[in-house]
């Protein structure tokens, strides 16, 4: 199982190290202060560090056909598919874990260390679901077709914010307000446990899918 | 022969495509042998043994492989397989070194002095990568990993195709050599029935989806013959069960496929110079298959 994810070790190692120094820069280039834009840009972070391995190396498997070759090898699809989930896992929980870190270490009001910790555990849990539906769905169509559904999604996701712009043109402050108070409330002693489970189920169902 | 222990069983085994179907196909493999499957394009060889490596799910039948389902054992199968296909798929980016080291950590036997000295034996190079290998050179190189882990069973399919002649006769007399010295089990799918000559022991003709003939190929050869005669100089049931009856300037001509049991009824007709025997081989004999099909 192993040899299957450390194939692509270098770059992985590469292009998550080049993510983590980034943000440290980042976080040294806006102060200890300055909290609000790191904040938003931690999700973004996050969304690389987790989805940019699993297009990259999806990709490099589909161009050099390695499902047909691993199909020949004493590996099962059960190996294959929860080495890659495997992965997803820890470099979802070593990104949340290093934007928390990061925070630590910046000024941030004790009333909104709750929303900033909510936030970036959202990315992290959000990423992970849309990760397992990512490799539900490669395993289902292949890479291409996947990747061109994901484009048109990704297309389509643009007028979102127009949408929401027209319909709450009025009460935006009350819609923030709304998320806010959402992400503050949120019991992640409950959530992180769910979104675990959901996660191992999804993988079952990509095992399925890949047998 | 019946008595020898299968390394392979297919029993009635069905599976259904979009314009396809493999139709209770049924065959064994006994220990030691070399198993030609013999088959037009399209006729279900890659299909036969793509269920055999659980690459492809069987719709109904039963295969086992050392005595294993490959559906629920498939990685025991595979343990103890060695499988080159027509095409051959590696990281391409990656070196010979990397690919024989990486396929190793999957194998419970691997040998990596087999590996280096089948790399020297065929000439190819450590630190070239996959995609700089020649269509050649990646079949040895495949081969060179198949064989690497002690398998106890070879299956190749359509291992020389698209491979020059010298390639190619190294790659079977490589096979037969494994089975005949190692007694190694082989099944080998191929539409090129000279590949099947030099090396089977058994052969089976799979035409559209059908095994239609499964003989040890000794007996086939000394079975199917062409019969060349002049008019009168046959017994009228035996001309008419002749198939690809041709006229020519001799006479007549057509094959049977029952030559010793009617061998005795033709010895006056060759004495007197009116009856020819002559030997044909697999290709004729596929092509009477596919004819009568």
């Amino acid at each position: 199982m192993i040899s299957i994810v450390k194939k692509n070790k270098a770059f992985f190692l590469g292009y998550c190290g080049a993510i983590f120094i980034l943000t440290a820069i980042l976080r040294v280039a806006l102060g200890v202060e300055n909290a609000a834009p790191l904040v938003l840009l931690s999700g973004v972070m996050i969304f690389m560090l987790v989805f940019g391995p699993v297009f990259f190396i999806e990709q490099y498997e589909e161009k050099h056909k390695a499902y047909d070759f691993l199909d020949i090898l004493p590996v099962g699809a059960g190996e294959i598919v929860s080495a890659k989930f495997g992965l997803v896992l820890v470099t979802a929980t070593a990104s949340v874990g290093y934007m928390l870190l990061l925070f630590s270490l910046t000024k941030v009001a004790p009333n909104d260390w709750a929303l900033v910790r909510s936030y970036i555990l959202m990315s992290g849990v959000a990423c992970l679901g849309s990760a397992a539906l990512s490799y539900i769905g490669i395993f289902a169509l292949t890479y291409t077709k996947f990747a061109v559904i994901v484009m048109s999604f990704v297309v389509l996701l643009g007028f979102v914010p127009v949408l929401v712009m027209k319909f709450y043109r009025d009460n935006m402050h009350v819609l923030i307000e709304n998320i806010l108070t959402f992400l503050r409330n949120v019991n992640w002693a409950t959530v992180i446990p769910l979104a675990l489970i959901g996660y191992f189920a999804f993988m079952f169902i990509a095992i399925k899918i890949k047998e | 022969m019946d008595n020898m222990e299968n390394i392979l069983e297919l029993q009635n085994v069905h599976k259904k495509f979009k314009g396809f179907v493999l139709d209770g196909i049924s065959l064994n493999l006994p220990q030691g042998f070399i198993l030609g499957l013999i088959g037009p394009n399209g006729s279900g060889k890659t299909t036969t043994i793509k269920i055999l490596m659980n690459i492809v799910k069987r719709n109904g039948g039963d295969v086992r492989v050392f005595g294993l389902d490959p559906r629920e054992d498939a990685k025991k199968i595979k343990n103890k397989v060695g499988y080159l296909g027509e095409e051959q798929y590696f990281y391409g980016n990656k070196t010979v070194a990397w690919t024989g080291n990486f396929v190793s950590a999957f194998y419970d036997n691997w040998d990596t002095n087999i590996f280096q000295g089948l790399l020297t034996r065929f000439g190819i190079s450590r630190t070239k990568k996959t995609r700089e290998l020649s269509k050649g050179m990646k079949v040895r190189f495949s081969l060179a990993l198949a064989l690497s882990h002690h398998p106890e069973l070879l299956i190749l399919d359509e291992p020389t195709a698209g491979l020059d002649p010298v390639i190619r006769r190294e790659v079977l007399e490589l096979l037969r050599k494994k089975s005949k010295s190692e007694g190694k089990s082989v099944i080998i799918s191929s539409h090129i029935t000279d590949d099947i000559m030099r090396t089977a022991d058994l052969v089976a003709f799979l035409i559209k989806g059908k095994i239609v003939l499964t003989s040890e190929k000794d007996e086939l050869l000394a079975n199917w013959k062409r019969i060349h005669y002049k008019k009168g100089a046959l017994d009228g049931e035996i001309v008419n069960s002749l198939t690809r009856q041709t006229d020519h300037a001799f006479g007549s001509s057509g094959i049977t496929d029952r030559y010793l049991e009617i061998k005795d009824s033709l010895v006056q007709g060759i004495t007197e110079g009116v009856v020819k025997i002559e030997n044909i081989n697999l290709d004729d004999i596929l092509i009477s298959l596919v004819k009568g099909a």
